[in-house]
């Protein structure tokens, strides 16, 4: 069995790892920026794409197939991002004669539609927030007014139809802002989906974001593989999820997974997905999307359940079989994740490039690191910034999020700036300890990033002074003895050693 | 003696090394770097306290301080170089730079344009994130740094308005 795993960081790892762990061999595509990274040197075979502009080598499906038949590739993993929901991506691996491990085309063509998904969950019995099921966009200007004139609350959420990834989404205030935040949402679209049609959707304050793991066989069957809490989140992107829930009652519990069990039945469900919900103050929960692929925070499912989701889903698009029924689905214990983003906090979290000068990953007990950065990696715009992700399991809430503490102080990155010290401090927070968190979180919560200790910066001084003595003092006996290359080239050495 | 002038950010700390000590802005200290690999990973002992650090020299007398989960960027400026120190690119109001690295997207104005405050002037995008550059105040367009499929670093310039 030979799997080609459309993918590159440390979601291809993660795929390839089970992959291995399975007996099956592995084939990776990269680009030409990703020559040495480690999900290229990961495979048992790796095959070049292009260059490192993912729309030439990442999104390019002609030359992703092209490889996968190239090595006789039985299956193909799209992982999450890049090629994961395209639809025509999936059709063509499975008209090649491949599997395509992950849901039928038609299911990705529903879901990636969220009007159509939104339709298709309403007549599911789910709760559905009401809006304008009218599309807008390809330019039409008449629609684009009317549809502001007519918009009478606010605030409201301008969405990409085919939005993702929380790319194509914009919060509008007022009439005037509405227009503005439109043609932006419409922009983004156009360049990540290819197309720019857009929806409204009223905005629910300070809601909770839960979101619930099912599978299915294709068949009718669908099991719910429980939820999780994804609530933190900075530009719509998810910083923090955790699981289970905090601060669910056992209804709502009930209620959430029952939902998401009907809309997996609906949809006729293959494969691994995630059906995604709004949480309001009153207890409410409203179906916002479907995610058709494995999720960046699929770990602590994992790590809960005690259920490889990888293999789970490798196995199940080989045999038919999903191998558990729902009463085996227990959860045990707490799990969080936290993002490790390439972005600088004293630059309003910016995207960050820069080359590792130094990376020490956390160890010890209940802590899982998928991550794919190595010493010496060169982190560029080309990709996204996600370059590590921490994953704590603790006996209860409280003992993960001890863990999480520990982890993030062991976690040593040098040479870029990363999310690491804001997660910590996101995490020592009361509201945080209690569970007590909303989407709105990080509006609010504003650490001073720059009180970094006079002590440490004391240390720092004394360590840099050090070093420079050391280096001028060995410069000075180099320069005093007979010239000699290999001493030049020992210094040499001993700077890169530095560098 | 040595003496070294360390900048950090807003702050300065003068280093006196000696055959017998240390002083750190006059104050006596007791300190040993110890180099625990050539990967640049050092233990610093100083008094009763340890801390495990990374540091990387950046050239330019300059080193990243990487010590409990801070990177911290020191400049040394010894007694005998005196390098200067180097300062952030310059700013003025009518230089639009590009607040992150990244690939130009696209740049909706041209030489000569006249732009009002708000107007895009160039589109952004790294790391899947675009950002909307936008024209700080009223100007005319100078001078186009920016060219679409290429990529900038954090404080180029991107676009001159007078």
């Amino acid at each position: 069995m030979k799997v080609l795993v459309a993918n590159r960081g440390e979601i291809a790892i993660r795929v390839m790892r089970a992959c291995r762990e399975l007996g099956f061999s592995a084939v990776a595509v990269y680009s030409d920026a990703d020559r040495g990274a480690l999900h290229t040197r990961y495979a048992d075979e790796a095959v070049h794409i292009g260059p490192a502009a993912a729309r030439d080598s990442y999104l390019n499906i002609d030359k992703v197939i092209a490889a996968a038949l190239e090595k006789k590739a039985d299956a193909i993993h799209p992982g999450y991002g890049f090629l994961s929901e395209n639809q025509e991506f999936a059709a063509r691996v499975e008209a090649a004669g491949m599997i395509f491990i992950g849901p039928r085309p038609e299911t990705i063509a529903m879901t990636g539609d969220k009007l159509e998904a939104r339709r298709i969950a309403r007549l599911a019995g789910l709760p559905v927030l009401s809006g304008p099921d009218v599309p807008i966009g390809e330019g039409n200007e008449d629609d684009l007014n009317r549809m502001v004139a007519e918009q009478d609350e606010f605030p409201v959420i301008v969405k990409a139809i085919l939005g993702g990834g929380g790319r194509g989404i914009r919060l509008a205030h007022n009439k005037s802002e509405l227009k503005k935040m439109i043609r932006q949402a419409q922009r983004e679209s156009m360049s990540s989906f290819g197309a720019d049609g857009i929806y409204l959707e009223p905005f629910i304050d300070r809601a909770r974001h839960i979101e619930v793991q099912i599978i299915g066989d294709g068949q009718g069957n669908v099991l719910v593989l429980g939820e999780r809490e994804c609530s933190i989140q900075r530009r719509r992107q998810k910083l923090i999820e955790e699981a289970p829930a905090p601060n669910l009652s056992s209804e709502q519990r009930q209620q959430v997974h029952a939902y998401a069990h009907q809309l997996g039945v609906a949809l006729n469900y293959r494969s691994l997905g995630t059906v995604e919900f709004l949480l309001d103050r009153k207890g409410n929960f409203y179906f916002i999307e479907v995610n058709p692929r494995i999720q960046v925070e699929h770990p602590v499912s994992e790590v809960v359940l005690g259920i490889d989701l990888l293999r789970l889903q490798l196995r199940l698009a080989l045999t038919g079989d999903m191998k558990y029924t729902q009463d085996q689905i227990v959860v045990r214990g707490a799990a969080i994740e936290a993002r490790i983003l390439a972005e600088d906090p004293a630059n309003d979290f910016m995207p960050a490039t820069g080359r590792i000068a130094y990376v020490q990953e956390p160890d010890g007990p209940g802590i899982r690191v998928d991550s794919a950065i190595f010493q010496g990696m060169e982190i560029t715009t080309d990709y996204d910034s996600l370059i590590a992700k921490v994953i704590v399991w603790g006996e209860d809430r409280e003992a993960a999020i001890g863990r999480l503490t520990r982890a993030l102080q062991e976690f040593q990155i040098s040479g870029v700036p990363t999310s690491m010290d804001f997660i910590t401090r996101i995490i020592s927070q009361e509201s945080f300890i209690h569970g007590r968190v909303d989407t709105t979180f990080l509006d609010t919560f504003k650490p001073r990033m720059a009180d970094r200790s006079e002590a440490l910066e004391k240390v720092a001084a004394i360590a840099a002074a050090l070093a420079m003595h050391r280096e001028k003092h060995r410069r000075q006996t180099v320069s005093a003895a007979p010239e000699s290359n290999w001493r030049k080239t020992a210094w040499a050495e001993q700077m890169r050693g530095l560098i | 003696m040595s003496v070294y002038r360390i900048f950090i950010g807003e702050n300065e700390y003068q280093i006196e090394i000696t055959e017998t000590g240390i002083r750190i802005n006059g104050e006596e200290i007791e300190a040993d770097l110890l180099q625990l690999n050539e990967a640049g990973l050092y233990l610093l002992n100083h008094g009763d306290d340890k801390l495990e650090l990374h540091l990387a020299f950046l050239g330019k007398n300059t080193y990243v301080v990487m010590a409990d989960g801070q990177q911290i960027e020191a400049q040394v400026e010894t007694n005998l170089s005196q390098a200067r120190r180097t300062t952030g690119a310059l700013k003025d109001a009518k230089s639009i730079t590009a607040p992150m690295p990244g690939i130009v997207i696209e740049v909706p104005v041209k030489l000569g344009d006249t732009v009002r405050e708000g107007d895009v002037v160039c589109i952004l995008e790294s790391m899947k994130m675009q950002m909307v550059i936008q024209a700080p105040s009223a100007g005319t367009v100078v001078e186009l740094a920016a060219k679409p499929d290429t990529s900038v670093n954090k404080d180029e310039l991107l676009v001159r308005l007078e």
